[in-house]
């Protein structure tokens, strides 16, 4: 492995964060977020432009055709930036009907996905389903060439600017991701406001009918895998806010003066500080760990890192963003400064798709499935209730 | 950035480990397949194996014996041996006098040294601490004098790990008495049986006797065992440690083998009918430390793709600090996977050897010393809190 940014993922990285620096400095966005009326549709057709939502979109239908790797870069710059159109959530969906959709599909969404025209999330989350692509309570029964979907989802980011939702479901032959219009009769959304600024919505889904063409992805396979990829993306996000909330306290501290010295110059401080870069680093590591397992690891592999890298990330931007607010004191629990806006958005990461409490009692379950495997004499001590859904406590650490 | 694993890495594993299959003697496999330190014996019969087949020194290049291994092949190796139960070697002469001699001693100190550390023939301790120069170990007050073609050194050091087994410490003493402390230290080698040393071995929390003091009085060194110029003994010493931290902070083969057998031992051993592993949190905690292994080895692997060159990273005390932590925290449950043995004085083998720990699980020996060994990681090699003082210093450019 080698960690380095090669030139093209340094410029691509450089580009967004100077576009975002440009065009999206903090106080523009605290601006427009207190003139907002709605969703900015100008300003998702600047960051679109960028050619964010196609990012990792076949070149061949007018994608950027990057990888995983460079799709994180990217979610990294938008997190610190904290932008709040759903670009991160289009550029998700969009690499997945890249990879899944039938050629019809493919033809007909992904240029205007890519263009951003139109947008696409994910819709998947529910809260009584651990994310698990057996486990889904929303069901699709397959007639006469048709699925009608019946369900809900929880907490979707940009559902109700989308133009698209790609919702998994149950089937009578497994889990299968659907491309449902967001207008199709039976669709309702609940929006909600997010403490991190962005919008989401509930979605309920009753006796909606789509055609064969809408089938996008066939199997757990392809839903485990939409999954996991979220929480990769996830991951990264929470990565940039830890970034950031570093670099505003280790530019904070020199400057802010308490009985005649420097913040940076007390001890307790400067070892919280560092505290905040082991943290920080080993969340990086954990995502490098969860993407390379995406991209070059079995399916069994992949999921288990993805756990892995959402729980340990989870853990370091509780950490990360908390004492980012701790070390500036007063000053960090205000709405004018950016550092308590790091904390909001990591929070967010961290909950959504399951927090990490959660993810380590998935991995915690992947691990005792593998032990009994190899210890048969194991599974007859643990009863059924107990590998499944565990008790989520806290964990000391 | 380029996350592809390395097909010839995995290649090189199926290699070392088929090797070790057949290598490890198997009595010295059941003694060392605990957490024991090895005896010298053990120590210097492996080394004897590991040297006829020219891989005694996995980190040396192979002009001076080494096999030219990168630093994942290093890694790769330290953990299969690991997992093969080998006993470990005289880490001081392999990672610390060994390196220290090829790139800064002469061509008679190549000559005279380097060998017998390749075979196992003679072993090494590290002469730095002092009672009061620990941290700050710059201060250091065991001097040198020079007189005519030797050099009289008074003094004593602290924490010498293993001096008691060792033929040879490489020392480091003060020959200059102005300017900057760092300015006047020097590095010598000492051959421990001179005139004027004595060797106290202290006793430690986990009822080891690794660690030792050495007196040093009046004893005379030959000039000619001054590695390098006189006075630059402490940027010789931060190579050294910089070694240390690079690459072993981590600890990460010990790590990766641990969780195994805490998993292993919890799920074999029950309490009230009912495997420890599922008990409490235990399996939720043990999760924690899987997902920050998992992490451990992609900073590992980082660290290893700098090559030496940290530019603004501080991630070497990333993986002290960690390192040491997870160690711990992974003692601490071979503790509790033990079940109510764990904190049983079964005696490691420079004591007898463990005796029958009945229906305990094997685990029971050697685990309680190492639970309380490990409080040693946070402290050796830099302490965590200056390893957070180097952190912050770098962020902070102050």
């Amino acid at each position: 492995m080698h960690f380095e940014l090669n030139e093209d993922q340094a410029a691509l990285a450089e580009g967004v964060r100077r576009f975002l620096t440009d065009s999206y400095a903090f106080d523009q966005r605290q601006k427009a977020l207190a003139a907002r009326d709605g969703f900015d549709r100008g300003r998702w057709q600047e960051l679109a432009a960028l050619g964010t939502p196609g990012l990792c979109v076949r070149e061949d239908a007018g994608g950027l055709g990057q990888s995983l790797l460079e799709a994180t870069l990217v979610q990294a710059e938008l997190a610190r930036a904290l932008v709040i159109e759903p670009v991160a959530e289009a550029m998700l969906a969009a690499l997945l009907v890249d990879r899944h959709a039938s050629p019809s599909v493919r033809a007909s969404l992904l240029p205007e996905l890519v263009s951003g025209d139109q947008i696409a999330v994910l819709a998947h989350t529910e809260q009584d389903s651990d994310g698990l692509a057996h486990n889904l309570t929303t069901k699709a029964e397959r007639k006469d060439g048709q699925f009608r979907l019946n369900g809900a989802k929880s907490v979707v980011i940009g559902a109700a600017e989308a133009h698209v939702l790609l919702v998994s479901a149950l089937t009578g032959d497994g889990p299968v991701l659907l491309a449902v219009p967001r207008n199709t009769p039976g669709v309702s959304l609940r929006p909600l406001e997010l403490t991190d600024d962005r919008w989401a919505a509930d979605v309920t889904f009753v006796d909606v009918v789509v055609d064969e063409e809408a089938l996008i992805g066939r199997g757990a396979e392809a839903v485990a895998e939409a999954f996991d990829l979220a929480r990769l993306m996830a991951c990264a996000q929470m990565v940039g806010a830890m970034e950031q909330a570093l670099a505003l306290t280790t530019a904070y501290l020199p400057v802010r003066r308490q009985f005649g010295q420097a913040l940076a110059d007390f001890q307790a401080l400067r070892h919280r500080l560092a505290d905040m870069y082991v943290e920080l680093e080993q969340g990086r590591s954990a995502l490098y760990a969860g993407l390379s397992a995406a991209l070059f690891a079995d399916a069994g592999e992949r999921y288990v890192a993805a756990c892995a890298a959402k729980a340990q990330v989870g853990f370091a931007a509780r950490t990360v963003c908390g004492l980012a607010i701790q070390l500036h004191g007063g000053i960090g629990m205000t709405e004018e400064y950016a550092v308590g806006h790091m904390f909001r958005r990591a929070s967010v990461a961290d909950l959504l798709l399951g927090n990490a409490d959660a993810q380590l009692a998935l991995l915690a379950d992947a691990m005792l499935a593998e032990q009994e495997r190899a210890e048969p004499a194991l599974a007859q001590s643990v009863d059924s209730s107990q590998s499944r859904n565990r008790a989520i406590g806290g964990v000391s650490h | 950035m380029d996350l592809s694993p390395n097909h010839a890495d995995e290649a090189f594993r199926n290699e070392v480990r088929t090797w070790l299959a057949s290598a490890v003697p198997a009595d010295m496999a059941l003694r060392n397949r605990g957490v024991y330190h090895p005896t010298r014996e053990d120590a210097a019969r492996w080394t004897a194996i590991l040297a006829a087949r020219g891989w005694s020194a996995p980190g040396w290049p192979s002009e001076f014996g080494g096999p030219d291994w990168s630093l994942s092949q290093q890694l790769i190796f330290a953990e299969e041996v690991y997992l093969a139960n080998a006993p470990r070697t005289n880490l001081q002469g392999f990672s610390l006098a060994g390196p220290v001699i090829y790139t800064y001693g002469n061509a008679a100190q190549k000559a005279r040294y380097l060998a017998p550390i390749l075979r196992g023939e003679e072993f090494w301790a590290q002469g730095f601490s002092e009672p009061n120069s620990g941290s700050d170990l710059a201060s250091l007050r065991t001097r040198a004098d020079r007189h005519g073609d030797h050099y009289v050194v008074n003094g004593q050091k602290i924490w010498t790990s293993d001096a008691h087994k060792a033929d040879m410490l490489f020392c480091l003493v003060r020959t200059g008495h102005d300017g900057a402390p760092q300015k006047g230290i020097s590095f010598l080698l000492i051959d421990l049986k001179t005139p004027g040393i004595t060797i106290r071995p202290i006793r430690s929390i986990d009822d080891g006797d690794g660690l030792n003091e050495v007196f040093l009085d009046n004893v005379r060194v030959p000039a000619e065992n001054l590695v390098g110029e006189e006075n630059m003994g402490w940027t010789y010493s931060k190579y050294l440690l910089g070694n240390e931290r690079a690459f072993t902070a981590a600890e990460l083969p010990y790590c990766r083998n641990m969780l195994r057998r805490v998993r292993d031992c919890a799920a074999r051993t029950l309490r009230n009918g009912r495997a420890i592993l599922l008990q409490g949190d235990f399996l939720l905690r043990l999760a924690r430390i899987e997902a920050e292994l998992r992490a451990m080895h992609v900073s590992v692997l980082r660290l290893i793709d700098m090559d030496g060159d940290l530019g603004d990273s501080a991630l070497p005390s990333v993986l002290k600090i960690r390192g040491s932590e997870l160690q711990a925290r992974l003692a601490s449950m071979m503790v509790e996977a033990v079940g109510d043995h764990g904190l049983v004085r079964y005696r490691g083998w420079d004591h007898g050897g463990p005796v029958d720990v009945g229906s305990a699980p094997p685990e029971a020996r050697g685990s309680a010393a190492d639970f309380y060994y490990r409080r040693a990681a946070a402290i050796y090699g830099g302490a965590n809190e200056i390893q957070r003082n180097i952190i912050a210093k770098k962020l902070l450019k102050a």
